[in-house]
């Protein structure tokens, strides 16, 4: 009897699969050169930055990444992080590290591309922001392997849809904070901007903007890591890179190995962001001095 | 305050002794079988499952958990049971063995193909028939994820032994030198993404040539024929045919002890890859893997009855019913 209570009704139950696949059938037939498209313009960014990338010496990297610890922070700052750079070396994972480095810097980029118009957008209109705010949600959260699979579908295997998957991943920090920077901007300062007779294009890029740099910034250091955060996902639909190695040392329950893969991407998270806030800071004491 | 604490400490106890219970319950009463991410094994676990709780009486449940989870926790006894080991793709299997962390009771079938394998299509309009003839349709299997004016051979996940062989014959200068200048070998980590490159191109009738194994369900839904190749089988050097692997029933240390009658229905356990195949259709029509156990077990009496006494057999029977 109780359990009659308790169960949900079976008679309610409602296969929704089917309209999804049908979608996913839809966008792939009609939507088949954009794909295409989308394909070669992350392919070719793809080359691009990992021909820049890769054309540079190893030592160079270690010694600009030095100075560049060294300015921003202080000597030790510098030193640690060409240490965690050149242990990567050491682990002989610097190929593979250039390759995750492109899928990040890429997808990173993207995110901007479209995380700072779309905040932007969400911070002039709330109807935008409660529609795309459960949304933002709804892509930190879905389990990635749901969309990986059409991803494979409509983009093929290997670094195309691992940009894909890590944009998606990665975006929503961005947006989030972009928005919460042109929404903080304090009141008087809008004031002033308005009783100055400012339009609208003046208020966002001459006030609001500058502004919320810093807040922004975060975001933009949040994206990254999250970024970091899917090379291992990213390898698990053909994508190459540390996140591979980690995948094959996990399945041959090589510990050693695996940890050492797993430092790598830690470390690379380490430096991309020290590097980030180091910058970051700088620009916010100039803004103060200013 | 003392009253406090000692009321505390009560609760914690309490709650001390029901996670004691609740453990103890678990370790005692129900059998785990270790569930891959590949279909038929969760049809035989279904079928396994069946038999030890309507013949036996017995609690099951089933763990989904990656193939090197699943090796770790028959060592640590966390999983009892694994009803397809594929005894060549662990690279520490025979170590395992020798240590006594678990134990292979039966083969579950050994009649399995591994190989390069392209869609029939593709082999009735170009006479594609061994990894040579692939040379000189080499155009058909380009891809952007492997060098210029090279073909991509789809592989399975780097560390299968299956993978390490492909890779070999690739490396294999002497033999495969044309074929490796034509193509490019590419391991996916994940089974998903290769299932997903194979149904992606058989949909629209593409071209594809990649690792994969029967039994699955895209033998049975698919028409895939597997490439010769003319060579001698050896491993190292990467030449010829996979022989098939033997895919094993193991069990954790101890299980024996604990379920003396289930260990020996266990050792009985029998089918091939062409049962295995016709189940994954049916399960495929029914949409419903115990239901089509339990279709499976009514159809094939003579497969199973063997492996238990007729007492056990019996009371299957009227579950079934």
């Amino acid at each position: 009897m109780w359990q009659t209570i308790r169960d949900f009704p079976e008679r309610l139950y409602f296969d929704y699969s089917v309209y999804i696949d049908r979608f996913v059938d839809w966008l792939s037939n009609t939507f088949e050169w954009l794909f295409d498209i989308i394909r070669d313009v992350i392919l070719t960014m793809f080359d691009g930055v990992e021909f820049v990338l890769g054309v540079m010496p190893w030592w160079l990297y270690i010694g600009l990444l030095f100075i560049a610890g060294w300015r921003l922070y202080n000597v030790k700052t510098g030193v640690i992080l060409s240490l965690l750079l050149f242990l990567i070396g050491v682990s002989g994972l610097w190929d593979e590290m250039i390759y995750t480095l492109a899928i990040i810097f890429i997808s990173v980029f993207i995110s901007f591309l479209i995380g700072l118009p779309t905040g932007i957008l969400m911070s002039k209109s709330s109807r935008l922001e409660s529609v795309l705010k459960p949304i933002l949600d709804g892509m930190q959260t879905l389990p990635s392997f749901v969309y990986l699979i059409p991803a494979l579908m409509l983009l093929g295997i290997g670094r195309v849809p691992a940009v894909f998957a890590t944009t998606i991943y990665a975006v929503p920090p961005l947006i989030r904070l972009t928005f919460l920077g042109i929404k903080n901007v304090d009141e008087q300062v809008i004031e002033a901007g308005i009783s100055f007779g400012s339009t609208p294009m003046q208020m966002l890029f001459k006030i609001e903007l500058p502004q919320a740099l810093a807040t922004i910034a975060a975001g933009l250091n949040q994206t990254t890591m999250m970024a970091v955060a899917m090379v291992v996902i990213a390898s698990m639909i053909g994508a190459r890179g540390i996140g591979q190695e980690v995948l094959i040392a996990i399945r041959q329950i090589n510990v050693g190995d695996g940890f050492v893969a797993g430092l790598a991407i830690v470390f690379v998270a380490i430096i991309l962001d020290r590097l980030l806030q180091g910058v970051t800071a700088r620009f916010d004491q100039t803004m103060e001095t200013e | 305050m003392k009253n406090f604490i000692k009321k505390l400490s009560i609760v914690f106890v309490g709650i001390a002794l029901a996670f004691t219970v609740a453990a103890c319950r678990e370790e005692e009463d129900v059998i785990s079988l270790a569930e891959g991410d590949w279909e038929s094994q969760v049809f035989h676990n279904r079928v396994m499952g069946f038999i030890f709780e309507h013949g036996y009486g017995a609690e099951w449940e089933d763990v989904q958990a990656d193939t090197p989870v699943v090796v770790q926790s028959l060592r640590t006894g966390d999983i009892d049971v694994n009803s397809e080991m594929w005894s060549d793709n662990v690279t520490s299997y025979q170590d395992d063995l020798e240590a006594g962390y678990y134990h292979e009771i039966a083969t579950n079938f050994d009649d399995n193909f591994q190989g390069l394998w392209i869609p029939g299509y593709l082999q009735d309009d170009y006479e594609i028939y061994t990894v040579f003839d692939l040379i000189e349709h080499k155009e058909m299997f380009y891809s952007t994820e492997v060098a210029d004016e090279k073909g991509i051979v789809h592989g399975g996940p780097s560390g299968w032994a299956a993978t390490n062989f492909l890779q070999n014959k690739f490396n294999n200068e002497e033999i495969y030198g044309d074929l490796s200048d034509a193509f490019e070998f590419y391991p996916l980590e994940s089974t998903a993404t290769l299932n997903v490159t194979l149904v992606d191109a058989y949909e629209s009738e593409e071209a594809w040539v990649g690792y994969h194994w029967t039994p699955t369900w895209p033998h049975a839904e698919m028409d895939l024929r597997l490439l010769e190749d003319p060579y001698e089988y050896d491993y190292d050097e990467g030449t010829g045919n996979i022989p098939p692997t033997p895919v094993t029933v193991v069990v954790t240390d101890g299980f024996e002890e604990r379920y003396p009658e289930i260990f020996e229905f266990l050792s009985n356990y029998e089918t091939s890859a062409d049962i295995t195949s016709e189940a994954l259709v049916l399960m495929d029509e029914l949409d419903d893997a115990m239901e089509a156990a339990k279709e499976w077990l009514r159809n094939n009496e003579d497969i199973w009855t063997p492996w238990v006494p007729e007492d056990v057999a019996d009371n299957v029977r009227d579950a079934l019913q």
